[in-house]
């Protein structure tokens, strides 16, 4: 039997009843996860669908600026701002944003993370620790922290954070997909994998790492959750974009603190936004862990 | 691990929304937790007032926030000062006073029977103490971030140190004692600016005694630039001659005052103790006086004047006396032509960002200072607003719309002339946008990043004003445009020359004339857009009166009744 064969095989085998199938079986008995779900998915169609979804431009003045703007309306659901723009239309905007940001930082943490947790749990040996230490070392900052000394270093603006939160992500990312690498790399079929001839970088791509993206994409879910919060939360301290014409959540909130009293709707809406995003994720992403731990597979 | 750690970040997230709420709402808690409001009161009246911030340190020749120069009022007085709630120049401790034909010698005679605190007698010699002490400053006193005042009105010292950054001439020469009671003051050169700046705080007379015995003159410039200083005086032991005595300072926790028994002028209120006590945060000082743990506090927000007017408490204003503008840097393309600084004026609707964030209390300006102030111009050109027309100047100075603009604005700050920057700048922006160009936005936090970057001409158009320190227009356009700054980046000597020759008119009426001259020289070739002259706002309980808001912040307590 060649490599082939028996790779084809071993597809086959996985395949029929596969993990994801039964992951997915069991999400869907997740009532938390179907929540998460419908909230996010409904995120994602305001942010797609913005320009069609929102009753107003992002930036268009509905009414004159002043310092005491109206609350909700029958018009405006969610009220105007100090501008004059319609808030809810500005909430619709803000979600592209914070998905933008949430997707982008996400994918520099994750394929930063898998390039290093890959290699160091594949090759293991002086590479694993010196690209583990380091991690170890990224670790040690506070995440926020460390955003705030990358953004401060970076300069600010939207890339500059999204890259600053992706970078923070590095190291959990490695983590994990380093110490599922190092469980798979153990395991009989990768053995049999082996022993039939494959090596090196076919066995990593092709055998081990999918086994070990279970964790990962747990992990990326649950990473967005945070690269949303933590975005707004540099923008709420004063870091965020430097065009204040951008429906940023966290700015949002930061611009309208202070006005508890008076403009109670620009503090609420979109800190309510932020919650709602985040906990869907979380939902998600804790209905996933659930979904794809093996030792709950029976 | 991602079980628990996903939990306990929706926990966290939660708990924090609900603290942030509460942060937000309680914030005047831990300021009334302790002492001062419950404590029994005194036979006289007390009083607790709200301030924004500590005073840096008591010690008028060495201070130049408003929070030190407030204190230092209460208890110190200078040879002049100003009418209550306005900007005439009235006695002080000099009774009456004289110059001599080109007005380079000052005769003060001084008030009789005074002393200070500590029992030292108040006469000539003292004045001279302080003038020659001020003039004879040496070391880190000549930093800029020491002396600020004595070298914007006097220049340099007796020897200026050449690192110290601060100018080399003096406007000062010498104080001569002619007997007990009357003082010469002479100048290097004629200034007509001169006696008004003297009613600044910082010129305020200070017990030789005292400031002997208690090390005034001791002190250092840290690492960062910032002076300390190390001796007890202006810390401990602040002495003048005012209503008020200095009685206790716990940093950041509340300075406090008795009444001077043996004051020698009016003491028409009857506050007996009165107390300042630092509440940074705006929501947490209109909180408190709401709860009655203070009984006045200033800075009131505008978008606060309605809550504070409807739930019995008296809002004050204090005059205009100050200026808003954005200002074009014109090396900074494309502001060095004349059309887009007129265009970018007649875009803006001045009028409609004055009435959306000035809550009723600012007006439009059409020039760089406010009309309260002698030499005010009602002949400017105004450049009102008209989309079109900007649209217009524009097209026949040859440029394709939209045209491309760098525009700047401070965050993290709150300046009585403009309380909130960010909609100032968001609703101009707008406006720009609307008509005729297009704006890449800038920011930075307002000290030291963005004041610096300003300063030095890193912005194109960016926000900043200016709020006076004394009755004289050489503090507001003297200050702008008398020397060439990089922050304008413009040299005209037709405008410097009339503002130097304005500075050293003697004639009053003339030099009235000469100012308006120079206002509408100065509009004429817009080097910025001035939008708005506000009215801050302070606020009471009912039962404060006698309190006169004064358009330079010189406001004496000894006139505030507390039934």
């Amino acid at each position: 039997m060649s490599i082939l064969e028996a790779e084809a095989l071993e597809l086959e085998i996985e395949h029929p009843s596969g993990l994801w199938r039964d992951a997915f079986d069991r999400l869907r008995r997740n009532p938390g996860a179907i929540i998460g779900a419908v909230i996010v998915a409904l995120f994602l169609f305001l942010a797609v669908f913005a320009s069609v979804a929102a009753p107003f431009g992002q930036n268009e003045r509905v009414t004159a600026p002043t310092s005491t703007p109206d609350g909700p309306s029958s018009e405006h659901r969610f009220g105007v701002d100090k501008q004059g723009r319609d808030y809810l239309s500005r909430i619709i905007f803000g979600a592209r944003l914070s998905l933008l940001v949430g997707i982008v930082s996400v994918a520099v943490g994750l394929s930063l993370g898998l390039l290093f947790g890959a290699m160091a749990g594949y090759f293991g040996g002086w590479l694993d620790t010196a690209i583990m230490r380091v991690m170890d070392i990224l670790l040690a900052f506070p995440g926020f922290l460390l955003a705030i000394g990358l953004v401060t270093a970076l300069g600010p603006g939207l890339w500059q954070i999204m890259l600053a939160v992706g970078i923070t992500n590095v190291p959990q990312f490695a983590r994990v997909l380093r110490s599922s690498v190092i469980a798979q790399r153990e395991s009989d079929y990768v053995l049999a994998a082996r022993s039939l001839g494959a090596r090196g970088r076919r066995l990593l791509l092709r055998h081990v790492l999918p086994n070990s993206l279970a964790p990962v994409i747990v992990q990326a879910t649950l990473a967005m959750a945070t690269a949303i919060i933590d975005v707004a939360g540099l923008s709420y301290v004063g870091l965020g974009p430097n065009d204040p014409s951008l429906p940023e959540w966290g700015k949002m909130l930061a611009d309208s603190a202070a006005r508890l009293e008076t403009g109670t709707h620009l503090v609420l809406f979109p800190g309510f936004a932020i919650v709602l995003s985040v906990l869907g994720l979380n939902l998600i992403g804790d209905g996933l862990r659930e979904a794809l731990d093996p030792r709950l597979k029976s | 691990m991602g079980l628990s750690t996903s939990r306990r970040l929706l926990r966290l997230m939660a708990l924090l929304t609900v603290l942030a709420l509460m942060a937000v709402a309680c914030g005047g808690d831990d300021d009334d937790a302790d002492g001062g409001g419950g404590d029994e009161a005194p036979a006289g009246a007390s009083l607790i007032f709200a301030t924004s911030a500590d005073p840096v340190v008591l010690d008028g020749a060495l201070v130049s926030d408003g929070e030190s120069l407030r204190a230092i009022d209460q208890m110190f007085e200078g040879l002049v000062t100003l009418a209550p709630g306005g900007t005439e120049v009235v006695p002080g401790l000099a009774t009456d006073w004289t110059a001599n034909e080109d007005g380079t010698q000052w005769t003060f005679n001084l008030q009789e029977g005074v002393t200070f605190h500590d029992g030292t007698e108040f006469n000539a010699d003292a004045v001279c103490y302080n003038f020659d002490r001020w003039y004879n400053f040496t070391g880190s006193f000549q930093n800029p971030a020491a002396s600020y005042y004595w070298q914007t009105v006097f220049g340099g010292f007796a020897e200026t140190d050449p690192d110290s950054g601060a100018p080399e001439d003096s406007l000062y020469d010498s104080c001569e004692v002619t007997d007990d009671l009357t003082v010469v003051l002479n100048l290097t050169t004629p200034s007509s600016s001169f006696l008004a700046a003297l009613a600044l705080t910082n010129f305020t007379i200070a017990s030789p005694t005292a400031l002997e015995e208690y090390q005034a003159d001791e002190g250092e410039v840290d690492a960062d630039g910032i002076f300390h200083a190390t001796g007890t005086f202006g810390t401990e032991h602040p002495i003048g001659t005012g209503p008020f005595m200095f009685e206790e300072w716990v940093r950041n926790d509340h300075l406090t005052f008795v009444r001077n028994p043996d004051y020698w002028g009016d003491f028409p209120g009857n506050v007996d103790e009165l107390i300042f006590r630092p509440i940074p945060d705006n929501a947490a000082r209109l909180q408190a006086l709401q709860a009655g743990d203070i009984q006045g506090y200033d800075l009131v927000e505008p978008q606060d004047y309605e809550t504070i007017e409807s739930s019995g408490l008296q809002l004050l204003n204090r005059p205009a006396f100050n200026v808003a503008y954005v200002g074009f840097n014109q090396k900074h393309e494309p502001f060095g032509d004349i059309a887009v600084r007129q265009a970018f004026t007649m875009a803006v609707n001045r009028q409609e960002v004055v009435d959306a964030f000035y809550a009723g209390q600012g007006e439009v300006a059409t020039q760089f200072m406010p009309p309260e102030l002698f030499g005010w111009s009602d002949a400017v050109t105004t450049y009102d607003f008209d989309p079109e027309g900007a649209k217009q100047v524009l097209e026949d100075a040859g440029y394709t719309l939209p045209v491309e603009i760098d525009f700047a604005f401070p965050t993290d700050v709150s300046r009585p002339y403009m309380p909130t920057p960010q909609d100032n700048f968001e609703a101009m922006v707008a406006q720009l946008e609307d008509c005729c160009f297009k704006v890449n936005t800038d920011s930075a936090t307002w000290s030291p990043n963005y004041l610096d970057n300003a300063d030095n001409g890193r912005y194109g158009a960016y926000l900043l004003g200016w709020t006076g320190d004394f009755g004289d227009p050489d503090n507001f356009i003297g200050t702008f445009f008398q020397n060439e700054q990089k922050a304008w980046g413009f040299d005209n000597p037709e405008i410097s020359d009339c503002l130097d020759a304005a500075e050293i008119e003697t004639d009053e009426a003339a030099r009235t004339a000469l100012y308006e001259e120079c206002n509408n020289l100065i509009m004429d070739f817009i080097p910025g857009m001035p939008y708005v002259h506000t009215k801050p706002g302070l606020a009471f309980t009912a039962n404060v009166t006698g309190y006169v808001p004064s358009p330079v912040s010189l406001e004496p307590f000894s006139l505030v009744t507390v039934e």
